[in-house]
C-alpha cells in the first residue's frame, strides 16, 4: 500500500497531450488512433478517464456504435465505483501519500452526467429511442447523485484533516497558512461571472430530457415529464427563448408538437474546450525554524479557461439565426473543481507537512551523528541526507490532472421551423464554406453540431426525434 | 509506515479469502445480490408474483366468452422508464407463462404490438394460408396487457433509496376499458461506506 501511495511520478499528462492537440484541431481520425493507443497502455486507475475521451473521439469520428459500446463500458465502471467504498486516508496514509494517480479516477459528477447525455445522443442517432429514454432518465438521477457526491467528498476531506492534525498539530498551521490560502484562489478570477447552476444540474441534459419526452411522448405523463424538465432548463438558461416556447407548449397542449409540412429543427452547437488543467507548485512556509527543516513543496491542480471558441450561424429562407446559450461547461467544471479543492488541499498540504517533519527528523539525526563523530564521512552523510530529503519533498509533489479533456466549453441551441426538403446552411467562424443540410421528411429533429475551436471543422449529427 | 504495511498485508490476505465458489440460490428467498441502481432478478420475481396474485383474484377474465376456447391476450408495450437498462420481458414473460398454464388465456404470438413475438409462427401462418388458398384469419385479441416500470430515487444522511414501480393494465379490446390494473413498488436502501487507510 505504501508503495502504491508513494509510486513514481505519472506520465498521464505527457501521454494525453498529443491526443488532445489533434482533437482540438478537429483531426478526429488521428485523435482516434492516439486515443486507442492510450487505451492499450492504460492502467486500471486511468481507465475511466481514457475511456471517456475515447468515446468522445469515436463519436466525432463517426463511429457511433463503437462510441455507444465505450460509453456503456464506462457506465459499468461507474457502477463498480459506486459500489466500492471511498478511500479515506489516516494520518499514516496521508504521510505516505504523494501520488494521486495511484487512486483510480472514479469520474466526477459532471463526467457521469455528460457521459450519460452523450450516450443518449448516440442512441438517438442510431434510432434506439427506448435506450435513449433510459439514458436520459439516468442523466437526471446522476444530477441528483451530484449533490450526494459533493457532500461525501466534503465529509472525507474533514475526516482526513482531523486524522492529519491528530498525527501532528503543525499540519493545521501549514494548512491555514497565507501561502495555502493564496494558492487555493489561484486562477479563480478567470471564472468570475459564469452562471451558477442550481443543484449541480446540467442544462444540456435537462433540456435534452425535456425535448426528448416532448417529441416522443407516449402519453400525457411523458408530456408532463417534458414540461417539468423544460421549465427547469428554462430557469437554468434564461437567455434561450427556444426553451421557453417549448415549455409553454408542453404546459398548454399536452401533446407532441407538429407543424404541417414543416420540421421542427433544434440546432445545437457545442464548441471550444473545457478548462485546461495545470499544476501550481509552491513552497510551504517553514513550520520548524531550524537549518534542518527541508523545503516543503506542494502541488495543487489549477484550471484555466481555454479562450478559443467558435460561433455558428444558420441561414434558411426564413432568415439568419444564431444559437442562444444553453450550457457553460466552464461553469460546471469550475464549480466542481472548487468543491473538490478542500479535499485536494488537505491531502497535498498534510502530506507535504508530514513528509517535511519526517525529513526534518532524518536531517536532525544526521546532524547529531555528524556532531558526535566529527568525521569527513559523517559530514558527507549529513549533506547527502539534506540533499536527499529536499529532493524528495520537492519532486514527490504532484497534482492529479486527470480530466475528461474532450468536453466542450459552451453549448448553445436555437429552434427553427423549416419546410421539409428546404436546405439550411450552417456557417462557423473564419469564413469556412457553409455546410448545407436538407431537411428530411420528419416532424422534429436535432442537428447536433460541433466545432472544437474557432474555425475548426464542423461535424454534424442528425438525430430524428419524431419521424 | 509499519502500520501501513501491516494494513496492506491484511488487505491482500483479506482479498485472497474473499472469493467464494459459485453456488445456486433461490431468486425469491432474499439471498440474491441486491443492487440499488438496477432491477434485480428477485425484484422481477416478486413483482410478477404480486401482479399474478392480484390478477387471479380479480374478476378480469370472468366475462370473457369465446367459442373456440379461452380468450386471447396480446402483450402490448411495457415501457422501461427507469434509468437502468433491462428487458421488460423479464416481468411480462413470468405473467404470460402463469396465465397460459392456468388456461385463463391464450397468448397471441404470431401477431403483436410492433410485430409478431414469434416471427416463425407468423411466417408459417402466412405460408399455410398461401398453400390452402384461404386467407389467414386475423388474430383478434380479447385483451391487451401493457404497462410501465418507473424509478424513483431519494437520499438522506448518506442513505440512498431506489424504488421501482411496476404498473400493468389489462384492457378489454371490445370496450377499450381497463378491466384490471395493478401497481407494485419495490424499494431498496443502501449506504456507501468509506474505507480508511
Amino acid at each position: 500500500m505504501a508503495m502504491v501511495l508513494t509510486g513514481c511520478v505519472s506520465n498521464y499528462t505527457e501521454s494525453a497531450r498529443t491526443f488532445q492537440s489533434s482533437y482540438g484541431a478537429g483531426n478526429y481520425a488521428n485523435s482516434l488512433i492516439e486515443a486507442e493507443a492510450l487505451m492499450t497502455h492504460a492502467s486500471a486507475e486511468d481507465e475511466v478517464v481514457l475511456k471517456l475521451q475515447l468515446a468522445s473521439v469515436q463519436r466525432e469520428a463517426g463511429k457511433i456504435k463503437e462510441s455507444i459500446a465505450t460509453f456503456e463500458a464506462v457506465e459499468d465502471l461507474f457502477g463498480h465505483y459506486d459500489a466500492t467504498p471511498e478511500i479515506s486516508l489516516s494520518g499514516e496514509g496521508i504521510a505516505a501519500f504523494s501520488n494521486p494517480y495511484a487512486f483510480p479516477y472514479r469520474g466526477r459528477a459532471y463526467d457521469r452526467i455528460m457521459a450519460t447525455t452523450y450516450r443518449a445522443l448516440n442512441y438517438l442517432e442510431v434510432g434506439d429511442q427506448e435506450k435513449a429514454r433510459i439514458a436520459l432518465n439516468r442523466a437526471l438521477f446522476r444530477q441528483e447523485d451530484a449533490k450526494r457526491m459533493v457532500a461525501e467528498k466534503e465529509r472525507i476531506a474533514r475526516e482526513e484533516m482531523r486524522n492529519a492534525e491528530a498525527k501532528d498539530w503543525n499540519v493545521a498551521q501549514a494548512t491555514r497558512s497565507a501561502e495555502v490560502t493564496s494558492a487555493m484562489s489561484e486562477g479563480a478570477a478567470d471564472f468570475v461571472g459564469l452562471p451558477i447552476y442550481q443543484d449541480y444540474m446540467n442544462p444540456l441534459s435537462v433540456w435534452l430530457h425535456g425535448v426528448f419526452f416532448l417529441h416522443t411522448a407516449q402519453g400525457i405523463e411523458d408530456v408532463e415529464k417534458a414540461r417539468k424538465s423544460l421549465e427547469r432548463a428554462q430557469a437554468l438558461a434564461p437567455q434561450n427563448p427556444s426553451i421557453q416556447e417549448d415549455a409553454v407548449w408542453a404546459a398548454k397542449s399536452g401533446s407532441r408538437p407538429a407543424v404541417d409540412g414543416k420540421c421542427i429543427v433544434y440546432v445545437v452547437h457545442e464548441t471550444g474546450t473545457s478548462p485546461s488543467w495545470g499544476e501550481f507548485k509552491f513552497n510551504l512556509p517553514l513550520i520548524i525554524f531550524d537549518n534542518n527543516a527541508p523545503i516543503m513543496t506542494v502541488a495543487f491542480p489549477k484550471i484555466s479557461p481555454v479562450p478559443n471558441r467558435d460561433n455558428l450561424s444558420i441561414r434558411c429562407q426564413a432568415g439568419n439565426f444564431n444559437p442562444a446559450p444553453l450550457a457553460s461547461m466552464d461553469a460546471i467544471v469550475a464549480r466542481e473543481f472548487n468543491d473538490e479543492l478542500p479535499g485536494v488541499r488537505t491531502r497535498a498540504v498534510a502530506s507535504a507537512a508530514l513528509k517535511g517533519i519526517a525529513a526534518y527528523v532524518a536531517n536532525k539525526a544526521a546532524e547529531e551523528n555528524n556532531r558526535r563523530n566529527n568525521s569527513q564521512g559523517a559530514g558527507l552523510l549529513y549533506l547527502a541526507t539534506i540533499i536527499a530529503t529536499n529532493t524528495y519533498t520537492i519532486h514527490s509533489a504532484q497534482a492529479d490532472l486527470r480530466n475528461w479533456a474532450t468536453l466542450p466549453k459552451n453549448i448553445s441551441m436555437v429552434k427553427l421551423i423549416v419546410p421539409i426538403s428546404e436546405q439550411i446552411y450552417l456557417q462557423n467562424d473564419l469564413a469556412r464554406p457553409p455546410v448545407s443540410f436538407t431537411i428530411p421528411n420528419a416532424k422534429s429533429l436535432i442537428l447536433y453540431c460541433k466545432t472544437p475551436a474557432k474555425g475548426g471543422p464542423l461535424s454534424l449529427h442528425k438525430i430524428i426525434l419524431n419521424p | 509506515m509499519k502500520k501501513l504495511l501491516i494494513a496492506a498485508a491484511v488487505l491482500s490476505l483479506a482479498g485472497c479469502s474473499s472469493s467464494r465458489p459459485a453456488s445456486y440460490i433461490e431468486a425469491k428467498d432474499g439471498s440474491g445480490i441486491v443492487s440499488l441502481d438496477k432491477v434485480n432478478v428477485q425484484d422481477f420475481a416478486s413483482a410478477a408474483d404480486g401482479m399474478l396474485r392480484s390478477l387471479y383474484d380479480s374478476p378480469a377474465f370472468a366475462g370473457a366468452k369465446r367459442s373456440d376456447g379461452s380468450p386471447i391476450l396480446m402483450v402490448g408495450r411495457v415501457t422501461n422508464d427507469t434509468g437502468s437498462n433491462f428487458d421488460t420481458s423479464q416481468l411480462v414473460k413470468k405473467m404470460t407463462v402463469s396465465l397460459t398454464r392456468s388456461g385463463k388465456v391464450r397468448v397471441a404470438k404470431a401477431a403483436g404490438f410492433g410485430g409478431a413475438e414469434d416471427q416463425a409462427a407468423a411466417e408459417a401462418r402466412a405460408s399455410q394460408a398461401l398453400v390452402t388458398g384461404e386467407s389467414a384469419k386475423p388474430l383478434l385479441p380479447d385483451y391487451t396487457l401493457s404497462g410501465k416500470i418507473l424509478e424513483n430515487r431519494a437520499s438522506a444522511e448518506g442513505v440512498q433509496q431506489a424504488s421501482y414501480i411496476f404498473q400493468l393494465s389489462l384492457t378489454e379490446v371490445k370496450t377499450g376499458l381497463a378491466v384490471w390494473e395493478e401497481e407494485k413498488t419495490i424499494t431498496k436502501q443502501g449506504s456507501k461506506s468509506s474505507v480508511g487507510f
